[in-house]
C-alpha cells in the first residue's frame, strides 16, 4: 500500500470511526440495556505492517508458533482484501506449522481448515477442522468451525449433531453463533438466526480489540439475514454500520448493490456495485453493475463489464471460487447455457448444499431440462430455506413440469419473504401467480 | 511408549501453558473465523492477564512494586497503538491480614482510546466495596496518561503502557515436547502418539540431555504486552510492613448482576503457571471466575496431576498443593533490603530471599520445573526423595538474559 493510499484509507477510517457512534444513537431501548459497543480500531491500516513484522520473524526463527501466527494475519488481510494470493500464502505457511508441529497443533488445524475452507477445498478443510475438534472436543471454536464446513458441504445432519453436541460457557460465544446462524437460515429459521448473530454482534461490538473487518461482519451478516426475509431498511442500515465500522468492505458495498439492485434503484446499485468492483471484482458484483448500466441505458458499458464476467470465468477463476455466482449469471442473462450446466455440475461436486442444487436446478431450467431441474429443485428447498430467489426457481420450475399447487405455494413464499429479492424475477413471481 | 514417558510427557503437556500461549488460537472459524487461557479471555486479549509481579523498588527499598501485564503478543512496533480496553476493570486485590480475602483493591479503569491517546483512572489502594468476583469502583485516587510514568498523591507512581513481555521461556520447544497440553484427553482407551521430543534443549554436553540450542519464543520475535505498573510506599499496603497475599483479577462489566453497576470477574491470576501446569484447560474458565479462597478446581487438580501424571509421590505432591494454594504471590514486606524471589517467603528463604513475591528476572519457569520434575522439593527436605525425578525437564535453559529491564521505574523494559 503507498503512502497516498494509506493515507486516504486512514482519513475513511478517521471519518467512519468519528461517524460511528451516530448508528447507535438509533438503538432500541432494549438494545440500549445491552454491552456499549467498544471503539473502532483501524487494525487494518498496520495489517501490511504486521505481516512484514511476522515474515521477518519466520525467516529468522521458522517455529510452529510464529509461522501459523503469520498465516493468521495472512487470512486477516485475505478477509479485508480479498486477495486470494493471501489465502495461498495462509495455506502453505500453516502447512509449515503443522509440519514443524505435526501432532495437536490445534491453532495450525484450525488456520489450515480457514484457508482451505475459503479457497473451497470443502473435503480438506473438513479434515483439519475435524482434527482440531479431536485435540479439543469441548472447544466450541472448533466446534462450530467442523460444523461449519458440513453445512456448506451440505451434511446438514452432521452439522446439527456438532452443533448440539457444543456447550458453551458463560458467555456468548461468537463463534458458535455464527455457526448455530448459518446451519437456522438454510433449515428455514431466519427469525431465530438474526437473534443468534444479533446476540453475537453486540458481544464482538463490546471488544476493542476484536479486528474491525470481523466486527463489520457480524453486522453484514445481519444485513444478509434481514435481506432475506424483506427487511430492507434493516439490511441497509446493518450494510451501512458495516461500512462505517470497516470501510471499503466490500462484502458490504456488493450486498448493498444486490439491495437496491432488487428495488431497482439503478443508481445507488451503481454506485455501490462500483466500489465493490473497485475492490474485488467478483462475477455476482460485476452482475449487479452490468444490469444497472443496462438499465440507465449505459450499454456499451454493460457490455464491456458482462465481458468481464466472462474473461474472469475463464482466467480469474482459481480453485472455482466463483463458479456458483458465474452459474447464476448466464442462466439469468442467457449467455452460455450450456457452461452454466458444467460450472454447476463442477461447484456441486465440490459441495452438495441447498445452494449448489439451486444453482444446478435452474441452469438446467435455462436450458430446458425441466425434469433434471426438478429433481435438483426438490433437493434444494428441502429444508424449506427461507431465501427467495431458491423458492423462485422451485415455484418456476414445479409450474413447468405441472405441479401447479407446488408452484404457487413457492412463488408466494418467495414475495413474501422479500418482496424486492430481484428485479425481474419478482415481479414475474407476482404475473405467475396472477396467471394461476 | 512407557508408562513412565507417557506421563512425562502428560506432566509436560500441561504444564506452564501460558496465558501467552494460548493468546494463538485466536481464529474466527469458516467464512469468518481467535485463545487465551480461557475461552471468555481467549474472546478478550485486553482481559487476558499474563503475568503478576511484586518486588522492591530497585531504587527505593521504601516502596514496593505490583506490576501487571495484559494483552499478549503485541507484535513489534504495534505498542503505541494497542490500548487498555475501556471495558475491562483491571484489579490488584491485597490480603494483608492472612485471611486470603482481599482487604485492599488497586483498580485501573481505561478510557476510550483517542487520536492515539488514552486517559488511566487509578482507584485506591482503599477497601473494597464488596470482596469475592464481583467489584465496583471506589474512590478515585487521579488520572494519568497513557504510556507515560506518572506520579500521584500520596507518593503513588504509576505507569500503564506498552512494554517489552518480560516473561521468557522456550515455548516452542514445549510445544515439541507437550504436543497436547490438554492433559485431559488422555485416559483409557486413548492412544497419546509420541512427541517430537521428551526434555528441553540448551543442555550441557556430559548431561545426556539436548544440547541444541534454547531460545526463548518472546524475546526472540520480540513481542510486548501491557503493563500495569505501580509503586507505592510499603505502609501502604500493610501498615505494619507484615506479609501480603497479592493476585490481579480482569472483570468486565454484567448487566444482570444485582449491585447495578458492578463487573464480574473473568480472569484471575498470581503465580505463574499454576493454573495451566495443573489444570486441564477446559477448568481454566470456573477457576478464573473463582476467588482464591473457594477455586473449585486448582487443589484437586495439583495432587492429581502431580501423583497420577507427574507420577511422584503423595507427600511431594501434599507439599505442592501445600504451597500452591491458594493461589496467590505472597511477598513479605518486613523484609527490607532483599530482592524478591519467587516462592522465597513459602519456603523460608529457599529460593534467594525471604521476601518473596515475583521479581521480572526470576527464572519461575525453572523453579516451577524443578519442584515438579526435579529434587527440589526434597532438597528442601519437604518431602523424602522419591527417585522419580526427569532431568531433561527440569530446565528450560532459558534466562532473562534477552530482556532488557530498566533500573528506575516502571522497570519493565522499553516495548519493541
Amino acid at each position: 500500500m503507498n503512502g497516498r493510499t494509506l493515507l486516504a484509507c486512514a482519513a475513511v477510517a478517521l471519518a467512519a470511526i468519528a461517524a460511528w457512534p451516530s448508528y447507535y444513537s438509533h438503538r432500541t431501548a432494549a438494545e440500549a440495556s445491552l454491552p456499549t459497543p467498544a471503539p473502532v480500531t483501524a487494525d487494518y491500516l498496520n495489517r501490511d505492517r504486521i505481516v512484514t513484522i511476522f515474515e521477518n520473524d519466520v525467516r529468522r526463527n521458522p517455529d510452529q508458533i510464529i509461522t501459523r501466527m503469520l498465516a493468521s494475519e495472512y487470512l486477516k488481510r485475505y478477509r479485508e482484501t480479498g486477495d486470494v494470493s493471501d489465502l495461498l500464502r495462509a495455506e502453505h505457511v500453516a502447512a509449515r506449522s503443522l509440519a514443524l508441529q505435526p501432532r495437536f497443533n490445534l491453532p495450525g488445524e484450525m488456520t489450515m481448515a480457514s484457508a482451505e475452507l475459503s479457497l473451497h477445498q470443502f473435503h480438506r478443510a473438513l479434515a483439519h477442522a475435524r482434527i482440531a475438534m479431536q485435540i479439543e472436543p469441548w472447544n466450541s471454536a472448533a466446534i462450530a468451525q467442523a460444523a461449519g464446513v458440513e453445512t456448506e458441504l451440505g451434511n446438514y445432519p452432521e452439522a446439527d449433531r456438532l452443533l448440539r453436541s457444543a456447550h458453551p460457557g458463560p458467555i456468548t460465544d461468537a463463534n458458535l453463533d455464527s455457526a448455530l446462524a448459518r446451519y437456522d437460515e438454510i433449515t428455514g429459521q431466519v427469525a431465530q438466526a438474526r437473534e443468534l448473530i444479533q446476540r453475537a454482534l453486540v458481544v464482538t461490538d463490546s471488544i476493542i480489540d476484536n479486528p474491525a473487518e470481523a466486527r463489520a461482519w457480524y453486522h453484514f451478516r445481519d444485513g444478509e439475514l434481514a435481506w432475506s426475509t424483506g427487511d430492507l431498511d434493516g439490511a441497509e442500515r446493518r450494510f451501512n454500520e458495516a461500512l462505517a465500522i470497516f470501510p471499503n468492505y466490500a462484502r458490504a458495498y456488493n450486498a448493498l448493490a444486490r439491495l437496491y439492485w432488487g428495488e431497482q434503484r439503478w443508481p445507488q446499485a451503481l454506485d455501490a456495485a462500483t466500489r465493490a468492483a473497485d475492490l474485488i471484482p467478483l462475477p455476482e458484483t460485476l452482475g449487479y453493475k452490468a444490469d444497472a448500466l443496462r438499465a440507465l441505458g449505459d450499454a456499451r458499458d454493460a457490455q464491456v463489464t458482462q465481458d468481464l464476467i466472462v474473461a474472469i470465468e475463464r482466467i480469474g477463476n482459481a480453485s472455482g471460487l466463483n463458479d456458483r455466482a458465474l452459474a447464476i449469471y448466464y442462466c439469468e442473462h442467457h449467455l452460455r447455457l450450456r457452461e452454466a450446466i458444467t460450472i454447476a455440475q463442477r461447484d456441486l461436486k465440490l459441495r452438495d448444499d441447498v445452494f449448489a442444487e439451486d444453482t444446478l436446478a435452474w441452469a438446467f431450467a435455462a436450458n430446458g431440462r425441466w425434469s433434471e431441474a426438478e429433481v435438483a429443485a426438490r433437493k434444494a428447498i428441502r429444508y424449506d430455506t427461507e431465501d427467495s430467489r431458491l423458492q423462485y426457481h422451485a415455484g418456476v420450475i414445479a409450474l413447468h413440469v405441472g405441479r401447479r399447487r407446488e408452484a404457487e405455494r413457492r412463488l408466494r413464499r418467495a414475495l413474501e419473504l422479500n418482496p424486492q429479492f430481484h428485479p425481474l424475477y419478482a415481479a414475474d413471481a407476482r404475473r405467475l401467480l396472477a396467471s394461476l | 511408549m512407557t508408562r513412565k514417558t507417557l506421563g512425562i510427557i502428560v506432566a509436560a503437556l500441561a504444564l506452564f501453558a501460558m496465558a501467552a500461549v494460548f493468546s494463538l488460537y485466536g481464529l474466527r472459524p469458516g467464512v469468518s473465523s481467535d485463545h487465551a487461557d480461557s475461552p471468555a479471555v481467549l474472546a478478550r486479549p485486553g482481559a487476558d492477564l499474563t503475568d503478576v509481579y511484586v518486588f522492591p523498588a530497585p531504587d527505593n527499598d521504601d516502596n514496593v512494586v505490583l506490576a501487571v501485564d495484559a494483552h499478549p503478543l503485541i507484535p513489534a512496533g504495534m505498542g503505541p497503538q494497542t490500548f487498555f480496553d475501556p471495558g475491562v476493570m483491571y484489579q490488584f486485590k491485597i490480603d494483608n491480614d492472612g485471611s486470603h480475602v482481599e482487604d485492599l483493591v488497586i483498580q485501573l479503569k481505561a478510557s476510550a482510546p483517542k487520536d492515539g491517546a488514552q486517559t488511566l483512572t487509578l482507584y485506591g489502594p482503599g477497601k473494597p466495596n464488596m470482596t469475592g468476583t464481583s467489584s465496583t469502583w471506589i474512590e478515585p485516587t487521579g488520572t494519568f496518561a497513557y504510556n507515560k510514568a506518572s506520579a500521584l498523591k500520596g507518593g503513588i507512581k504509576v505507569f500503564a503502557g506498552p512494554r517489552e513481555d518480560p516473561f521468557f521461556f522456550d515455548l516452542a520447544r514445549f510445544f515439541e515436547i507437550v504436543p497436547d497440553r490438554n492433559f485431559g484427553n488422555h485416559g483409557p482407551g486413548k492412544t497419546v502418539p509420541p512427541p517430537s521430543a521428551t526434555g528441553f534443549r540448551g543442555f550441557a554436553a556430559a548431561s545426556g540431555c539436548d544440547t541444541t540450542p534454547a531460545q526463548d519464543f518472546l524475546s526472540a520475535n520480540k513481542f510486548n504486552v501491557l503493563s500495569f505498573v505501580i509503586e507505592l510506599p510499603r505502609s501502604m499496603l500493610s501498615p505494619n510492613k507484615g506479609k501480603i497475599n497479592v493476585w490481579a483479577s480482569a472483570s468486565v462489566k454484567d448487566t444482570g448482576s444485582p449491585y447495578g453497576a458492578a463487573y464480574t470477574q473473568i480472569e484471575r491470576l498470581a503465580r505463574p503457571a499454576v493454573k495451566e501446569a495443573f489444570e486441564a484447560f477446559d477448568q481454566h474458565d470456573a477457576t478464573n471466575r473463582s476467588a482464591p479462597t473457594n477455586d473449585p478446581a486448582l487443589a484437586d487438580a495439583i495432587v492429581d496431576f502431580t501423583k497420577k501424571v507427574a507420577g511422584r509421590s503423595d507427600a511431594t505432591a501434599a507439599v505442592l498443593k501445600a504451597v500452591l494454594i491458594p493461589d496467590e504471590l505472597s511477598a513479605d514486606l518486613s523484609q527490607e533490603n532483599v530482592k524478591a524471589a519467587y516462592l522465597g517467603s513459602e519456603t523460608g528463604g529457599a529460593t534467594g530471599s525471604k521476601f518473596g513475591g515475583r521479581g521480572l528476572s526470576d527464572d519461575v519457569i525453572d523453579i516451577s520445573l524443578g519442584a515438579i520434575f526435579g529434587t527440589t522439593v526434597s532438597a528442601l527436605k519437604l518431602a523424602p526423595d522419591d527417585g522419580k525425578e526427569s532431568k531433561c525437564l527440569t530446565s528450560d535453559n532459558i534466562d532473562a538474559s534477552g530482556h532488557r529491564f530498566l533500573g528506575y521505574f516502571p522497570y519493565v523494559g522499553k516495548p519493541n
